[in-house]
């Protein structure tokens, strides 16, 4: 089975290299650069997974996060965070992170893009969809 | 063993808003070495000739980008030791000239539509060429990937645009794309250094390239300041005239 993956990821290059990867693993890839665009890109497509950087443009990542959880259909959906800020730096809580169905916390400089897939791999396969 | 700074010959960081800027520097070329990261990994597992250059093509890019970011920064805080600048003549529009050079490689990897916008023959003014250069191209990258982050849409245009003003000439960079105002800049010159994303609406990674331009103009004795120009809103800083006559 093929899954979608929503990417939201403002920076063109790291998104381009993400998508590459990701779909050269058999995933389906929606990108997006903003939160709005992913939200009307998470009603079209119906991701299985959401990939996403904390800093965006206009709205942070966590208010992103508020907005898709509201919406019943895509609760349970797992969210991995894949950011340029380090846990440490977030102020959140893991258990605000839990609340709010963050699967994994990604630091971008700390993970290659094999360890990406391998985490969505098991994240994926929990079958928590 | 502890060196002096004299010994080691390093740069004096003491200065608060230094830190700070070198601060937001480190933070900002992450992102580069995080393209390069990516762009090294993907070649391992590529076979195609097309797919291996334009996997070459974004480590140089990304290179050049965290380069010029870096340099901008050295100079700034080499002009800074020096203290007041010997400003002589420089044509600014050949600055322009040249720094759309550097930035045209890429704005075209990055699909944005890069424009040099003159009205006219300027007189020299009254700068210090790499410095101006070095504020221009900073401003520049950081345009590019702010312009080109806000919509996938709408194709990004950026210009680099000379202007004769009452108090001079002005020069900047401007975009379709950008919402920059000047209380979003003030603020966000208080918070560099000290937050993410101290301009929230401008997405360059931490917005680096602006402050560092703001560094080299205001080593100019000039202030960059928000502006607008025929619906493009941008950065800009008017500089005095040469008295000095033109040779060109």
């Amino acid at each position: 089975m093929s899954y979608q993956i929503l990417l939201l990821e403002p920076d063109n290059l790291v998104a381009k290299q993400c998508k590459n990867y990701l779909e050269s693993n058999g995933y389906k890839v929606s990108w997006c650069k903003n939160a709005q665009d992913a939200v009307n890109s998470a009603d079209s497509n119906s991701p299985g997974l959401v990939i996403m950087e904390l800093l965006l443009t206009a709205h942070s990542g966590i208010e992103f996060l508020y907005e898709f959880r509201s919406y019943n259909e895509w609760r349970k959906v797992p969210v991995i965070i894949f950011s340029r800020i380090p846990r440490a730096d977030l102020p959140a809580s893991d258990n605000t992170l839990k609340d709010l169905g963050v699967s994994a916390f990604l630091y971008k400089p700390d993970t290659s893009l094999q360890r990406l897939g391998e985490k969505i791999k098991a994240i994926l396969s929990t079958g928590i969809l | 063993m502890v060196q002096s700074r004299a010994a080691t010959n390093l740069p004096d960081f003491s200065g608060y808003e230094t830190n700070d800027l070198f601060t937001s520097l480190a933070e900002q070329v992450k992102l580069p070495f995080v393209q390069i990261a990516y762009a090294a990994e993907l070649l391992e597992g590529i076979n195609d000739k097309a797919g291996t250059e334009a996997l070459r093509s974004t480590i140089a890019l990304s290179s050049q980008s965290a380069l010029r970011l870096i340099d901008g920064y050295l100079l700034s805080v080499a002009l800074q030791r020096e203290g007041k600048l010997e400003l002589e003549p420089v044509s600014v529009s050949s600055v322009l000239y040249d720094s759309a050079q550097v930035l045209s490689p890429y704005a075209k990897a990055l699909g944005c539509e890069l424009r040099l916008q003159f009205d006219g023959k300027y007189e020299p003014v009254m700068a210090h060429r790499n410095a101006l250069q070095s504020a221009l191209v900073s401003l520049g990258y950081s345009f590019i990937e702010a312009a080109t982050s806000q919509s996938a849409q709408e194709l990004a245009v950026v210009s680099l645009v000379v202007r004769r003003r009452s108090a001079g000439i002005s020069t900047g960079v401007f975009s379709s794309n950008i919402n920059l105002t000047s209380l979003l800049l003030a603020r966000a010159k208080d918070l560099y250094g000290k937050v993410h994303q101290p301009l929230p609406n401008f997405d360059s990674g931490n917005g680096t390239g602006v402050f560092v331009a703001d560094a080299l103009f205001s080593h100019l004795q000039t202030t960059m300041k928000v502006a607008q120009d025929k619906g493009l809103r941008g950065l800009a800083a008017t500089l005095a005239p040469s008295n000095q006559l033109s040779l060109v």
